[in-house]
């Protein structure tokens, strides 16, 4: 569902590399069966001094545990840093085995100085395994991602079975982009004990920040060197639906200075200086070329207003710039010059809003690079500044005489006055309106005066809804047949162009609907069907077609038995787990779906029974359901809307009754008896 | 393989042609065909039904001949508790709405001739579902895995089974003090030869059995014959999707 356009996969590289063993590195491991030419050799004494520590007791769920972990850092000039990481774990269960993989990545930009890993087995005598042994790895790109020259050097342990304990040890050496580190001392498994150490150049200051975790004084020492640790540290376990790891786990954000104060180019003080870096990026990439001119005039001819010509420009970045990323050196986190992007038609998230920027530039509209993570959650009003996004769009400042209700993603800037937000990534969204991923996230806005952290909207829940009506008719064998209209707005509407944008086949074109179909009907068959608007995306999409389901109303003695919510699923059982939940249940987006079904009853039959209303509110969110009789009629409602994106988990079992609710409401059933018949 | 019951192919060695070697070079010869009863997976359940509509109970699931082989293949290097963990979620998936399973036994995970046999605490809340005075309960527990089988009115490809299976239920629901039984639906039974599905709902004092079958006798079925097989499925789901309607007694009344 989400556009992930990345601004860059460095900046997440920088963010997790280390122990972060990516999915994609782990199935490289399991398919490249290079056997790693192990050497009895003793562990380090670093290793060594962890065996026979004592360990808290862990639940049986544990995977293993980081026994210790020693991050240094050694910044040498502003434009090199060395760092050497120290990790060691005990393996606890057969999960915990993927430890003993090592991932470091580098590029021509960070260079791998050394590389050890060492496995001491519970019983017998030590290995070690060296850099020769490693193999080098491109992780397959994703998405429209073309050329990257992120690379990462595996090596594999041996044994990294439960009960032995595995490490390793390596050094880089890089060029930083910016004068930042982040140190990640929470993870999924729990930490015994964690150090990170900073050594500064004479002369040089820090600041250091704590993000989901109490903040740890360090410790000074001679050489302009600071140290911290922390002990303890619980592992966050994967909840479905929770937010992004990088929202909740424990982290110090730690900027440095060089000495005499004057900001260096790649310093990060604060957001506002995060908003000058990027903007020094982007600031000569926007000039506009000949061709882009004749573009817009051809483009602009004809619309009178400033808001046609703000769309025509949409539209043609939208859907005539191809989405490729291409993601070289600073090229991951720079734009291409916006000619160049224009000339080849392609371009990534960065490239196309750099286009369309400087497009808008041109027939006098102001805007301004907004660069965002699309989990939301992993930036926050409280996060102190740092390169933690993954995706670039713009913030369009509207001009005073454009004023229309299909522009919803507006906010008022202090100081810009009504910006509109604008993704030119996702081609399938309407002008006007943003997805959910962006949706009350928080994004860094790069204007001239340096950098600003804003709230996105939030769009009304309605706007990302399904309507569906049904006109169905009911015979006495139980056969359910008739129409339905199905209306999709938002994501909602996205998801299913998205899933339908390479579907040439007509007869595949339905497979949605079947899906819909055989999701809430033992039987079906589809007589006609068809969609509507799906290359209309100012417009509403749709589904429109006419089914007929046998053995519908099921039998029971001289009754039948219908269930009036027809179609459609809306309960979830996320949280059906005996476990109790540690982390809040994020919603994609505010939705807003109703149902409506019109049941013709066979001749010869009347209501008997009609299952009760629902009608359950709650602050996250509401649910109201009525099945009604009307001479021949039976006529089923319903609306579900999710208000709130993040449901603490002080509601979850708010949240858990609301669910069970609807899924009884969806079984519930109506009962015919023959007229005339008796209770 | 390991795990492979003696006198069972896994199933890439199932029905493909092999070169038997002997003295004078070899002679091709073709692998048999499981019968669909040699991999069966039989659940016995002893289940109480609440006043609110929660089902739960006991439950016992075992695993036979090819069944049995794959979980244990899957979760050979799994430990006691990944396995608790696959076994529960195994019997939770075949149910169509959340429940709630516990492991209450130590299933034999090494060998290859003995069942995979587990044990469960089982609950379905809300299991049963209401309309004014009556309360209705699904004849069949679990249905979840036929349920999105072959939706697609359209079939390029030939189907391919993994090999031929069997599933059998035998569910006891005890109905609570005073609740009478409205109605039960009519046995269920479609015999399509190498497909056979039946549904049976049985009256028992202040209780219903529940019986359910399904067999697949067949590893290949050509693409012609998609229909017929979507056809089948849609007719399992149709019987799958009876009622049994109840009439709860006083205590449920006077709630």
């Amino acid at each position: 569902m989400r556009v992930t356009k990345l601004i860059t996969r460095r900046i997440t590289s920088l963010a997790t590399y280390g122990r972060a063993l990516l999915v994609v590195l782990w199935f490289a491991v399991s398919v490249v069966t290079i056997a790693p030419r192990a050497a009895a050799s003793n562990a380090p004494d670093w290793m060594r001094a962890l065996v026979g520590v004592t360990l808290p007791s862990y639940d049986e769920k544990t995977d293993a545990v980081l026994l210790y972990s020693e991050t240094n850092v050694t910044v040498l000039s502003v434009d090199k840093i060395r760092k050497r990481v120290r990790d060691a774990y005990k393996v606890l269960r057969p999960e915990g085995r993927e430890r003993g993989t090592v991932s470091v990545y580098f590029n021509p930009g960070r260079k791998i100085t050394s590389l050890h890993a060492w496995c001491i087995p519970a019983q017998g005598k030590d290995y070690e395994v060296k850099e020769k042994d490693a193999f080098d790895f491109a992780a397959p790109f994703e998405g429209g991602e073309l050329v990257s020259d992120v690379r990462y050097r595996i090596l594999r342990v041996p044994a990294p079975d439960p009960g032995n304990i595995v490490g390793y040890e390596y050094e880089v050496e890089e060029q930083p982009f910016f004068l930042q580190e982040v140190w990640y001392f929470q993870e999924a498994d729990p930490v015994r004990e964690s150090h990170f150490s900073l050594q500064l150049p004479i002369g040089w200051g820090y600041k250091a920040s704590w993000l989901s975790y109490p903040e740890v004084k360090a410790a000074e020492g001679g050489g302009n060197v600071s140290q911290w640790v922390v002990s303890d540290v619980k592992g966050i376990r994967h909840e479905p639906e929770m937010p992004p790891v990088r929202g909740v786990a424990g982290q110090m954000i730690v900027s440095f200075f060089p000495a005499g104060g004057s900001l260096r180019k790649n310093e990060i003080a604060n957001w506002q200086g995060m908003g000058n870096w990027y903007g020094n990026l982007v600031s000569g990439q926007m000039d506009a070329s000949e061709p882009i001119k004749q573009q817009i005039t051809g483009l602009t001819a004809g619309r009178t207003t400033q808001l046609q010509k703000i769309q025509a420009i949409a539209g043609f970045v939208q859907h005539d710039i191809r989405y490729v990323a291409i993601e070289l050196g600073i090229g991951g986190l720079q734009p291409h010059p916006a000619s160049d992007v224009f000339l080849h038609r392609y371009g990534d998230c960065k490239d196309k809003a750099t286009l369309m920027r400087t497009m808008l530039r041109e027939i006098g509209v102001d805007s301004y690079h907004v660069i965002i993570n699309t989990q939301r959650g992993s930036v926050t009003r409280d996060t102190p500044a740092n390169p933690g996004f993954d995706h670039a769009i713009l913030a369009i400042k509207l001009p005073d005489e454009v004023k229309d209700r299909s522009l919803i993603a507006v906010i008022q800037h202090p100081r810009l006055g009504r910006i509109l937000f604008f993704d030119p990534t996702n081609e399938l969204t309407p002008f006007g309106e943003i997805g959910g991923y962006l949706q009350a996230n928080y994004g860094l806005l790069v204007t001239p005066d340096g950098g600003d952290l804003v709230e996105l909207p939030q769009q009304p829940s309605a706007m990302n809804s399904i309507q569906r009506v049904g006109k169905l008719t009911l015979d006495g064998n139980g056969m359910l047949q008739g129409d339905v209209k199905e209306v999709r707005l938002g994501d909602r509407a996205w998801s299913e162009r998205w899933r339908l944008r390479t579907v040439t086949n007509n007869a595949d074109r339905i497979k949605p609907i079947e899906s819909l179909l055989a999701g809430s009907l033992s039987s079906f068959r589809i007589v006609r069907a068809s969609l509507v608007n799906l290359d209309h995306t100012d417009q509403p999409f749709g589904f429109d077609y006419t089914f007929q389901s046998d053995n519908y109303a099921k039998s029971a003695g001289n009754l039948l038995l219908v269930r009036p919510r027809v179609l459609g699923s809306k309960s979830w059982s996320v949280l059906e787990t005996k476990e109790p939940r540690k982390f809040p249940i994020e919603f994609e987006g505010p939705s807003r779906d109703t149902d409506s079904f019109d049941i013709a009853l066979p001749p010869g039959y009347e209501v008997d029974e009609l299952p009760t209303p629902m009608d359950v509110e709650f602050s996250f969110g509401s649910y109201h359901s009525k099945t009604e009789a009307s001479g021949q009629m039976l006529h089923y409602t319903r609306a579900l809307e999710i208000k709130e994106l993040s449901v603490p988990v002080s509601k979850m079992d708010e949240l858990k009754k609301f669910y069970r609710m609807i899924a009884a409401d969806e079984r519930n059933t109506a009962v015919l008896k023959p007229v005339g018949a008796g209770k | 393989m390991v795990f492979t019951p003696y006198g069972l192919l896994s199933w890439s060695e199932t029905g493909v042609a092999g070169l038997r070697l002997d003295k004078d070079g070899g002679t091709w010869i073709e692998t048999t065909l499981p019968q669909a009863s040699e991999s069966r997976i039989e659940r016995v359940g002893k289940l109480k039904l609440s006043d609110t509509g929660d089902l739960e109970g006991k439950l016992t699931v075992t695993y036979i001949g090819l069944e049995a082989m794959y979980h244990r293949v899957q979760e050979r290097n799994a430990d006691e508790v990944a396995r608790k963990k696959f076994l529960e979620e195994l019997v939770t998936e075949q149910i169509a709405v959340g429940a709630e399973a516990e492991l209450t036994n130590k299933p034999e995970w090494t060998s290859s001739e003995t069942p995979l046999v587990a044990e469960y605490n089982l609950k379905i809340p809300g299991w049963a579902s209401s309309a004014g005075r009556r309360v209705m309960i699904p004849a069949a527990v679990f249905t979840a895995a036929e349920k999105g089988v072959f939706e697609h009115a359209n079939r390029v490809q030939p189907i391919y089974f993994e090999y031929p299976y069997q599933k059998a239920d035998d569910i006891t629901v005890e109905l609570p003090l005073g609740w009478q039984v409205s109605s039960v639906p009519p046995p269920q039974d479609r015999n399509g030869k190498v497909v056979a599905y039946s549904l049976k709902v049985e009256q028992r004092p202040g209780a219903l059995r529940l019986t359910r079958k399904l067999t697949i006798d067949v590893l290949l079925v050509e693409q012609k014959y998609y229909t017929v097989l979507r056809n089948f499925f849609q007719a399992v789901r149709n019987g799958d999707g009876v009622q049994v309607v109840l009439q709860p007694g006083e205590i449920h009344a006077s709630n």
